[in-house]
């Protein structure tokens, strides 16, 4: 049992601390996992906060089928996807918005990131598609096998390592165009 | 260019906490109304359902609407599959004397035919003359082809009546009936929805018409509907005069003056007076009346 389950059963349990932990240990890598899906780091932000809102308010049961990573940011995704849906039909980012955007996120990477190999595949992934930036992030930021990738996206293990495959390619031609040296990475 | 500030762990954690109470309450605030919504309209519903069952049920409709919609009724049936009817009018000299009653295999036990007639008429003198006599008697006015339709013919017959032998009916309420079931429709003989009284049988003892719209009884103890007693109160026949329409669901009394009298009274409130009859007929002397009677037989409902 990882620290993420204990924390949560603490909460469940009424213990407010066990949240707290949760918050601190996991809020950055949630947003940025969410940005790879909303596009913007700002939103996702708030859908972050949502889902740690949803998670405190309702208490859902975790079935233990992998780790807690893999359960929270499975209702992370899930909270996107809902935003997604209810903001289709009328965006609400403007080119302001993605300005402040830009910014924000290149100084969450200095924070979260901190190694610059990594914030610049990070800024690079940002060119790439929704999908490709999803998987990347869960396989090379998480860590995630592509098992638990796979439960997180909700795809088969199999479409995960074709999703990976062609996303390492996209962002190969991303940072090629920079005159990045993939193969260093 | 704008700068973004992110919140701090400190800061989402507060966030987030305020938001899950603040949502809490909204909750809660929203249960209470749905509960007290819910407690208003569940009477209202209640009370609805309620009086569309009662509605359904027809406990709002007049008793005739009832008689009128019913389209099926129950013969409570004795356990043969058909049974001859078997009419004879009796004529006195100043009353009609009229019974109706069917034939049954219990009835070889019997000896004497139990005759009644309008005492209101005129007092009816008792003379006893042997039993001979009164078959014989009986025999020429029951032979007559011409008692199919009623008449009150005047005839030199002497004013005759037997000793009548009732059979006890003083246990007869809590009797259980063993009976076949035969479904049919109600007949119409113009005056709406009916059935042909002929007789009720309650244990051993049958009763059969002895009066219509009598004065001479009250009414006593209740025991029962019609439809709860075997007999043949749904008979049908082309000679309707000689029946008298009852419901199975008319109610059925005893008459305070005696227990032996049985009072059915219909919906429209006239009120039938049944007698014990006794009729043995076998007897040969009747041969000629089921002659002149059809047959009626009933369809038994397998």
């Amino acid at each position: 049992m990882d620290n993420g389950s204990e924390n949560y059963r603490r909460y469940c349990d009424g213990d407010e601390n066990g949240l707290v932990e949760i918050i601190k240990e996991y809020k950055d890598g949630l947003i940025f996992y969410i940005s790879s899906i909303v596009g913007n780091i700002c939103t996702a932000e708030d859908i972050a906060e949502e889902t740690f809102i949803l998670i405190g308010l309702k208490k859902p049961k975790d079935k233990g089928k992998g780790s807690f990573k893999t359960w929270l940011y499975t209702i992370g995704r899930n909270t996107a996807v809902d935003y997604i849906r209810k903001n289709a039909k009328y965006p609400k980012v403007s080119l302001e918005n993605i300005e402040i955007s830009e910014s924000a996120e290149n100084s969450l990477e200095n924070t979260f990131l901190k190694h610059e190999q990594k914030i610049t595949v990070h800024q690079a992934m940002r060119k790439l598609k929704s999908e490709h930036r999803q998987v990347l992030w869960l396989t090379y930021f998480e860590q995630l096998s592509n098992k638990e990738t796979a439960m997180v996206m909700k795809k088969s293990v199999h479409s995960i390592e074709n999703l990976l495959s062609r996303a390492r390619k996209s962002l190969k031609s991303e940072l090629e165009k920079e005159n990045f040296d993939y193969e260093k990475l | 260019m704008k700068n973004y500030k992110f919140k701090s762990c400190d800061e989402m954690t507060q966030d987030v906490f305020e938001k899950i109470r603040q949502r809490k309450a909204e909750n809660t605030a929203r249960k209470k109304k749905l509960t007290k919504t819910a407690f208003a309209v569940c009477p209202l519903c209640a009370a609805a359902v309620l009086g569309v069952s009662l509605s359904n049920s027809g406990i709002f409709s007049s008793p005739q609407k009832m008689i009128e919609t019913h389209t099926e009724y129950e013969i409570v049936n004795e356990e043969k599959t058909a049974e001859t009817i078997k009419t004879t009018a009796l004529t006195t000299e100043n009353s009609t004397v009229m019974f109706v009653s069917t034939e049954t295999e219990t009835s070889e036990t019997e000896e004497k035919v139990t005759e009644y007639t309008d005492i209101t008429t005129e007092e009816i003198q008792n003379i006893e003359t042997e039993e001979d006599t009164i078959i014989n008697e009986t025999t020429h006015v029951a032979v007559s082809s011409e008692i199919i339709t009623t008449h009150k013919a005047t005839t030199t017959a002497p004013k005759t009546t037997t000793t009548q032998k009732f059979t006890t009916a003083a246990t007869i309420k809590t009797e259980s009936i063993t009976t076949e079931s035969v479904t049919q429709p109600i007949q119409s003989n113009g005056n709406g929805l009916a059935v042909f009284f002929t007789y009720v049988e309650i244990g051993e003892t049958r009763y059969s018409v002895a009066e219509y719209s009598t004065n001479n009884y009250t009414i006593g103890e209740y025991i029962g509907k019609v439809g709860d007693f075997s007999g043949q109160y749904g008979i049908s026949g082309t000679n309707s005069q000689f029946h008298l329409r009852c419901c199975d669901t008319d109610s059925v009394y005893y008459a305070s003056e005696s227990s032996d009298i049985l009072l059915v009274k219909r919906n429209d409130g006239r009120i039938f007076e049944l007698k014990p009859v006794l009729v043995d007929w076998n007897d040969p002397v009747f041969n000629s009346v089921f002659d002149a009677v059809p047959s009626l037989l009933f369809e038994i409902d397998n």
